[in-house]
């Protein structure tokens, strides 16, 4: 009895740990949500839109030549573009950057998914992509419905790009 | 009803609880849990005021965590167009970056004295900067304009 009361309790405590998490953080879960309409001309002058992509698992990798935190997470957002892309995912590079600056750290840094540049647009579609900071890097992840499923803001580790590939491909 | 043995157990109990929802920060904060880093302004607060005549200190407090990079700021006079504005950045710390090589950064605090001649009531500045975390993420270069009283020469 004294053993299933404790259980009892535990249970509870964890219960309220997961709820109120939530709570005193302030801060929201995920909410899947559609992605906005897009598009985005890379650095050979091709469209990418997100219509382009319906059906696919789609990376938005927003960075910068600037930016050593993205320069580092470049290659191993490479690596799993060369791993799952028969599987259906995708990766679009947009740098915050001119384009000459973009195109020699993607050449250097030996990226062959599509990447373009910008300024003051592609900010805006931080924006509407659920950005609140205007900081890079800024990743988004678009399911195969067209939705926003992940966002995150920072260098984009290894566990987590594992995470939201096992979860979303 | 849980006997009194069990409610002795029950800061272990909300230990527990601590820990659910650090476990679960932990596993989620990569799934949008909000940026969880500061905008640019509160992790580089900039300010300046004039101290005498001719002299105008520059300050950025800079969150934990946070720092800027030397060689991306800059000051230049925006008004009145004749100022003549002298600067110099001290040393800041080295860092080695991963990607660009040996560069200096500032941390805590960014004290940058500007001597400035003008007759001018007051001057704007132009301040250019960028900075990054520790956490790994970059702002874009940050531009704000001061206007700053200046003391009458004595």
């Amino acid at each position: 009895m004294k053993a299933a009361a404790l259980a009892g309790l535990a249970v509870l405590a964890l219960i309220l740990g997961f709820v109120s998490a939530d709570l005193l953080r302030g801060t929201p879960t995920t909410e899947v949500s559609p992605a906005p309409d897009f598009e985005l001309i890379d650095l050979n002058g091709v469209s990418h839109r997100r219509a382009d992509y319906a059906g696919q698992v789609l990376l938005l990798n927003f960075w910068a030549s600037w930016c050593a935190p993205c320069l580092k997470e470049m290659p191993r957002l490479q690596a799993a573009y060369a791993r799952h892309q028969d599987q259906g995912f995708a990766i679009l590079g947009p740098a915050i950057d001119d384009s000459a600056d973009a195109a020699a750290a993607a050449s250097r840094l030996e990226v062959s998914y599509p990447v373009s540049a910008g300024g003051a647009e592609l900010f805006a579609l931080m924006d509407a992509l659920g950005d609140t900071l205007g900081a890079l890097p800024f990743s988004v992840l678009i399911d195969r419905q067209g939705r926003i499923v992940e966002r995150h803001w920072g260098e984009l580790d290894q566990a987590t790009l594992d995470h939201w590939l096992n979860s979303h491909l | 009803m849980p006997d009194l043995a069990s409610w002795r157990r029950l800061p272990a109990l909300l230990l527990l609880l601590l820990a659910a929802q650090t476990a679960q920060g932990g596993l989620l904060d990569g799934r949008d849990s909000g940026p969880g880093f500061l905008p640019a302004d509160e992790a580089f607060v900039l300010d300046a005021l004039a101290l005498e005549a001719g002299q105008i200190e520059a300050r950025w407090l800079i969150a934990p965590g946070y720092y800027l990079y030397r060689h991306r700021l800059d000051v230049t006079p925006v008004a009145p167009e004749d100022i003549t504005l002298q600067w110099q950045a001290p040393a800041g710390e080295a860092y080695e970056d991963e990607h660009f090589g040996q560069v200096n950064i500032f941390r805590d605090e960014l004290s940058l004295p500007l001597r400035v001649d003008s007759t001018a009531e007051s001057v704007e500045l132009e301040f250019r900067y960028q900075g990054c975390a520790d956490a790994g993420l970059c702002y874009p270069p940050q531009t704000r304009r001061l206007r700053i009283a200046l003391p009458a020469a004595k």
